[in-house]
């Protein structure tokens, strides 16, 4: 947001609804009370908007804020010495890009936006006051981080395990069950973010070889691709391609 | 790659970089279309390098990946090509598989 033209009122106006995406969130994770959810609408939020590429956490910094992405999306991901890059996780909004820095200090990864959008900063402090007072909001974060590792278990078998065609449908399919939960669309109604390049870091494929498995999948019906954009067409078909289970979601990814 | 190298520096080493390239000449973006037995991949995507030598080293790992993947269905055709164009869409080379392996024991 632009001081220049952001009036207070509009600043305030746009961190409430930043939060309220948190709340939404929370709320997914476990039962949150008037109190809990008093507690999130008074948490310090400091809004910035982002370009695609912006590097919101990176490896061995010490953050004091926590970051929730408000729109647009973002990607964790680590590199080799050499500077070969995978993503090991696509995040959407009303995610908390970097809960873990709430109990550990270093950051041991990167987190960088795949697309324009906001981010909400608050402060690490208030957030593990609140999970330390609020034992419902505790339970939220903590189950948060239980998803985190179980989507982690899942990319581990998608990368080490599945075909090209298959690892490509079970990232597609992820990312459109996430973006549906966090109340973005349909699965099928919306064009994917990433490009061509970032699926490959996030499969563990090259750039040429995702391009042959999204013509594949286009050719069998699954997706349709117009130039950069991908879009989901025939979900059903996609999900058995992938053999995708939403059960490691817990529903509340 | 180089950008992800570039990604991987500080900011004040990426600012040196960008102000290396601005003097070499900033890095190019190019296109690689696939010919896969008679079916024509077009890239729209493309990816940034620095320079067409750099574009046929991608080339060359990008012909492993593709049969290493062919390899593992059973099968591999060493007549498929990836064919690099630049922004233009003027060629800047051919890389059959055959030229991306070195084949023995046939």
């Amino acid at each position: 947001m632009n001081g220049m033209l952001a009036s207070p009122e509009m600043i305030d106006r746009g961190a409430a609804k930043a939060l309220d995406k948190l709340e939404r969130k929370l709320a997914r994770l476990a039962d949150l009370d008037r109190e809990d959810r008093a507690g999130i609408a008074a948490l310090s939020l400091r809004l910035q908007e982002v370009p695609a590429g912006r590097h919101l956490v990176r490896e061995g910094q010490r953050p004091d804020e926590c970051c929730l992405l408000v729109s647009g999306f973002a990607c964790r991901h680590k590199l080799t010495g050499d500077g070969a890059r995978q993503i090991v996780s696509f995040h959407v909004p009303g995610d908390l890009v970097d809960i873990q820095h709430l109990l550990l200090d270093a950051a041991d990864h990167n987190v960088q936006t795949i697309a324009a959008g906001m981010v909400g900063w608050i402060p690490k402090q208030e957030l593990v006051r609140l999970a330390w007072s609020r034992p419902a909001i505790g339970r939220a974060l903590w189950r948060d981080t239980l998803i985190d590792a179980s989507i982690s278990r899942q990319w581990v078998l998608n990368v080490g395990r599945r075909d090209g065609r298959s690892r490509i449908a079970h990232m597609l399919c992820e990312f459109a069950t996430r973006c549906e939960a966090a109340g973005l669309a349909g699965v099928d109604a919306f064009d994917m973010p990433m490009t061509q390049e970032q699926i490959g870091d996030a499969s563990g494929l090259t750039s040429v070889h995702v391009n042959r498995m999204l013509k594949v999948l286009r050719d069998e019906g699954a997706i349709a691709r117009a130039g950069r954009q991908v879009r989901i067409l025939d979900w059903e078909l996609l999900r058995s391609i992938a053999g995708f289970d939403p059960a490691y979601l817990h529903a509340a990814a | 790659m180089r950008w992800r190298n570039w990604l991987a520096q500080s900011g004040s080493a990426r600012r040196e970089t960008n102000a290396r390239q601005a003097v070499l000449g900033a890095v190019a973006r190019y296109f690689f279309h696939l010919h896969e037995c008679g079916v024509f991949i077009p890239d729209e995507e493309g990816q940034e390098l620095d320079d067409a030598e750099a574009a046929r080293r991608q080339a060359v790992l990008e012909a492993r990946h593709v049969m290493a993947a062919e390899v593992q269905t059973g099968k591999l055709c060493l007549s498929c090509r990836i064919e690099v164009v630049d922004e233009t869409q003027r060629p800047v080379l051919a890389m059959p598989f055959k030229a991306a392996l070195e084949l023995s024991g046939l």
